[in-house]
């Protein structure tokens, strides 16, 4: 039941009942909650009584009762069959499917990220190559000292991974401008990871690990 | 883009497309389950349209503006069709249908301020001008001024007239589309009405002092 905060306070009606007194205008308040029999029953009493000596308020209920009786019959509108409410199966729709095709990859083999690392390795010694033919080597080339300076070696390692990551980032960005998801779950997720891994899999080998108590006793 | 939540359902069901889908069922969690295809949203489609379309009308007071928020409401709910709840569908559409009233309105008011000349759309103030059949001339003119009336309404008075009384939503529902308590719905919906009482009564005056 819809308690009115003012219910309570309702004063007596004015003794003319002529015009709106202070018990007018708390009714007045009173008179839509009252149409609706949301009021408690000590406030519809109050409410009859009033409304019985006082036309004007009599007048105002009887306008709030057609009020609400007409909104209910004000006609619901139909929309026009014209309207064009199918389904929108555009283009947009056949992106995302392409888009989830693409996320649906399967997991590339780890010969596949084999083959990229020695691809991209390949292009990068080639184009080291030909730079250094150029110019005063700086770098001594792997080929002729792989490993022989172990200071040397992890420079040049540090080097193809500063260029493997460039090229990466490179295609990253390219991936991040037709969508995120290709760049996070196809290059990131399955091709950089992955050949990240393979090439400090390869050229960093684990460290020996440390003696144990009973050698160190001994 | 697509979400992650599609993402999951893809790989759940990889041998289904969007427009492969069959019936709609419920979860238990009362959520529509994934599969709903294009009957079932036309079926929904079918039930909402003239409710979506009567609300904007009444709010807009324009039907090209009014068919355009409906389409635009519909399509909405395609977009959304995996997250809503059954039994909330009415109460969301009514909220979508009113936020999208509420921009098209700020729109207009945006091209009124830089383009004072151009005089916008041509409101229908009185939405039901016709008289029913089985109603007397001093009816349809009560109804027609009450229409005139509501027009002048603000918001969310309006809003809440227009999906209680004409609408036929129920307390709750209403709150849910206005969010607002309910209480304060009640509240609202009185005030409106007692404004619309005055109104008229005002308007009566005057015809007879005339």
């Amino acid at each position: 039941m819809f308690e009115h905060p003012k219910v309570r306070t309702l004063p007596r009606m004015s003794p003319e009942h002529g015009g709106p007194g202070d018990g007018c205008q708390v009714v007045d308040e009173l008179l839509e909650p009252y149409v609706d029999g949301d009021l408690e029953p000590t406030a519809c009493r109050r409410v009859d009584r009033h409304v019985a000596a006082c036309a004007a308020c009599a007048e105002q209920l009887r306008i709030a009762q057609r009020v609400r009786t007409t909104l209910r019959a004000l006609p619901p509108q139909v929309c026009p069959p014209s309207v064009d409410l199918s389904p929108p199966a555009g283009r947009l729709e056949r992106l995302g499917t392409t888009l989830v095709s693409w996320t649906r990859w399967p997991r590339p083999p780890i010969w596949a990220a084999t083959a990229a690392v020695a691809l991209i390795a390949a292009v990068l010694s080639i184009g080291h190559l030909e730079r250094s033919a150029s110019a005063p080597a700086q770098f001594p080339i792997v080929a002729e000292t792989e490993f022989a300076v172990p200071g040397q070696a992890k420079d040049q390692v540090a080097r193809a991974e500063a260029e493997v990551k460039l090229a990466l980032a490179y295609l990253g960005r390219i991936g991040s401008r037709t969508g995120n998801i290709v760049a996070q779950d196809v290059l990131e997720a399955r091709i950089a990871g992955p050949i990240a891994r393979t090439v400090r899999k390869a050229l960093m080998p684990p460290a020996a690990p440390p003696p144990s108590s009973d050698e160190v006793i001994r | 883009m697509v979400s992650s939540e599609d993402r999951a359902y893809n790989a759940a069901h990889p041998s289904t497309s969007p427009s492969s889908l069959g019936d709609v069922t419920f979860t238990q969690a009362g959520t529509f389950d994934l599969a709903m295809g294009p009957a079932d949203y036309q079926d929904l489609v079918t039930t909402h349209r003239d409710r979506v379309f009567t609300f904007a009308m009444y709010t807009l007071r324009h039907r090209e503006d009014a068919e355009d928020v409906t389409q635009d409401v519909m399509i909405r709910l395609w977009h959304h069709r995996r997250r809503l709840d059954p039994d909330r569908v009415g109460a969301w559409l009514s909220r979508v249908t009113r936020n999208a009233c509420y921009d098209l309105t700020r729109r207009r008011k945006v091209r009124r301020a830089v383009h004072p000349a151009d005089p916008g759309p041509q409101l229908e103030i009185a939405v039901s001008d016709l008289p029913t059949p089985d109603e007397s001339a001093e009816a349809a003119e009560f109804r027609q001024r009450l229409d005139v009336a509501l027009a002048e309404l603000a918001e969310p008075h309006r809003s809440i007239v227009v999906l209680r009384e004409i609408q036929g939503m129920s307390y709750q529902e209403i709150a849910e589309a206005v969010e607002r308590p309910l209480n304060t719905v009640k509240v609202y919906l009185h005030r409106a009405r007692r404004m619309l009482r005055h109104a008229l009564a005002e308007e009566e005056n005057h015809v007879r002092a005339s």
